[in-house]
């Protein structure tokens, strides 16, 4: 596995959740770079991009939203696993939405977890840092020569 | 009245044909008597009554040239002309006519052919029943159930919009307000820092009004699978989930029956008059009591305290909806924790009722069947056995 820092892509409509987060992953000491995309299609553009610039590349996980204008957590999670250059990429979705529709939809499209926002007067400080462990101690999917026919 | 032209035979058959006239004079169905060349020989008086015609106009009459060709129905000549010879018999047959006198009628033809016991000649039983009310009212009742079908839907929809749309720029507030205090700390002013409490604790009032009004728009529409459930082992669940003040007690009667139910809605109805027993007590070392007995087909739960008691003006009350008898500083509650009991064990066929006195404590009864099952059973049973 490189060394590469993690990257986080955040795919989150609201700007304050978004915030949210940037300040948990602070609050925790957590320096890997954060990318966001306000959509499902922005987050498949920067998934896919060739520039350097705007391309998010492996090592990374990414903090999903299912409620989102044009693509939808959910609709983005299908043409994620439809991409065999992305398929196997991590996903935590991170939503407010307590629907057991959504929860079964998302692992569906074998998510690395469903965690739920919701709660007022929480922020997000908990979340991050057990996110944080997890890319501690996690293996990455390898890189793309070594990997598997899937 | 039968015709009275044909041969007289004497005594048996004259009783049995008395017999058989009267029969037809009684039924309240339109009954009519029709000849082998499909021709009147009789009519009763439901028939009468129904089509508004008398026995005199139609009797000798062709049934198509009846009433100016009114009965000339495709359908009712394809039953007398094909079916009938063929089959002898026929059994709700349904025909939708317009009559010109009145009006649009949906009919269940029953016919039957027989053969004279006198000569042999063929003559037919025809019953009418006049099914329009019966199909106005299943009509009826298909749309309501489209109709209510479709507020459902709408309410589901309504529910997970409440449940994200309206709870996620609360949570921002929320989130705004705590960075203010945290950054800020000490540097606000006192009052400053108070009010961002206050705004904070008002957003946690407001998503507890959507979680409850989540779960009271939800609560009897989802169909929960049936579990055994011992009561008692689902009470000291239930305590040890609360945050029950240390001195409070709460006694579990040890004698507790076992009932074939669905969990989560019983769960959610002891629970919230246990915590509703703790929370609105007047002494922190306050006791409950739960206990439950088999009475019939039920159960019977009892949550009692010795609080302070309800008075009995406030009785009623106390489950409506958004109904608290103190102010929500004094106590948070959304009001809608007895409104979703009292639903709850509606929708099981239960009912809930409270006795109190003032300074005398409070106990709230409620029932649910002992076998949920056999309960829904019955139910859908009612339901199938209406048109």
């Amino acid at each position: 596995m490189p060394d590469d820092p993690v990257t986080i892509l955040l795919v989150e409509d609201n700007d304050v959740d978004a915030e949210a987060v940037r300040r948990g992953l602070r609050k925790n000491k957590v320096a890997n770079p954060i990318r966001r995309a306000r959509d499902g299609v922005e987050a498949l553009e920067m998934l896919r991009s060739d520039d350097p610039e705007t391309a998010v590349s492996p090592p990374y996980i990414i903090l999903l939203d299912i409620k989102m204008p044009r693509m939808d957590g959910i609709e983005f999670l299908e043409h994620l696993r439809d991409d065999p250059d992305l398929r196997q990429s991590i996903v935590f979705v991170l939503t407010t939405s307590d629907d057991e529709r959504d929860k079964w939809a998302a692992y569906e499209k074998n998510i690395a977890g469903y965690i739920l926002k919701s709660r007022v007067g929480e922020d997000f400080v908990h979340l991050i840092e057990m996110l944080g462990h997890y890319w501690r101690y996690v293996e990455f999917p390898p890189e793309r020569r070594n990997s598997p026919q899937s | 009245m039968a015709a009275s032209h044909e041969t007289r035979s004497p005594d048996a058959s004259d009783d049995a044909r008395d017999f058989a006239e009267r029969i037809v004079a009684t039924v309240r169905q339109p009954l009519v008597v029709l000849d082998g060349d499909l021709h009147v020989r009789s009519v009763n008086a439901a028939f009468e009554d129904t089509f508004e015609v008398s026995q005199d106009d139609v009797l000798g009459q062709y049934i198509f040239t009846l009433g100016n060709g009114q009965w000339d129905i495709p359908e009712l000549r394809r039953l007398l002309g094909e079916v009938l010879p063929r089959d002898t018999q026929v059994v709700d047959y349904e025909v939708e006519h317009f009559f010109p006198d009145i009006g649009r009628r949906i009919m269940w033809l029953n016919a039957h052919q027989m053969a004279q016991p006198a000569n042999g000649s063929a003559f037919i039983l025809l019953a009418i029943e006049d099914v329009t009310e019966r199909r106005r009212a299943q009509r009826q009742l298909e749309r309501y159930a489209a109709d209510l079908k479709r507020t459902n839907e709408e309410l589901d929809n309504f529910a997970y919009v409440a449940s994200h749309d309206l709870r996620a720029p609360l949570r921002n507030i929320d989130n705004l307000a705590q960075w203010l205090t945290e950054d800020l700390g000490d540097d606000l002013p006192d009052d400053s820092q108070r009010h961002l409490r206050l705004l904070r604790q008002r957003v946690q009032r407001m998503e507890r009004l959507l979680d409850d009004l989540l779960k009271y728009s939800r609560a009897g529409r989802y169909s929960y699978d049936i579990d055994t459930v011992d009561s008692q082992a689902l009470v000291h669940d239930i305590v040890h989930m609360l945050d029950v003040p240390p001195a409070f007690t709460i006694d579990v009667a040890p004698d507790m029956p076992t009932l074939r139910a669905a969990r989560v809605p019983l769960e959610q109805v002891l629970m919230n008059l246990i915590s509703n027993a703790v929370k609105h007590h007047d002494r922190p070392d306050g006791r409950v009591t739960v206990q439950a007995r088999t009475d019939g087909e039920h159960v019977v739960f009892e949550v009692a305290d010795d609080g302070p008691g309800i008075a009995p003006q406030y009785q009623e009350r106390i489950f409506g909806m958004f109904q608290t008898l103190r102010r929500r500083d004094e106590v948070e509650a959304s009001g809608i924790g007895l409104a979703l009991v009292k639903k709850l064990v509606e929708h099981v066929g239960g009912s809930v009722s409270v006795a109190s006195e003032e300074g005398q404590g409070t106990t709230f009864r409620f029932t649910w069947p002992l076998d949920e099952a056999a309960y829904r059973a019955q139910q859908q049973a009612g339901v199938a056995v209406s048109p």
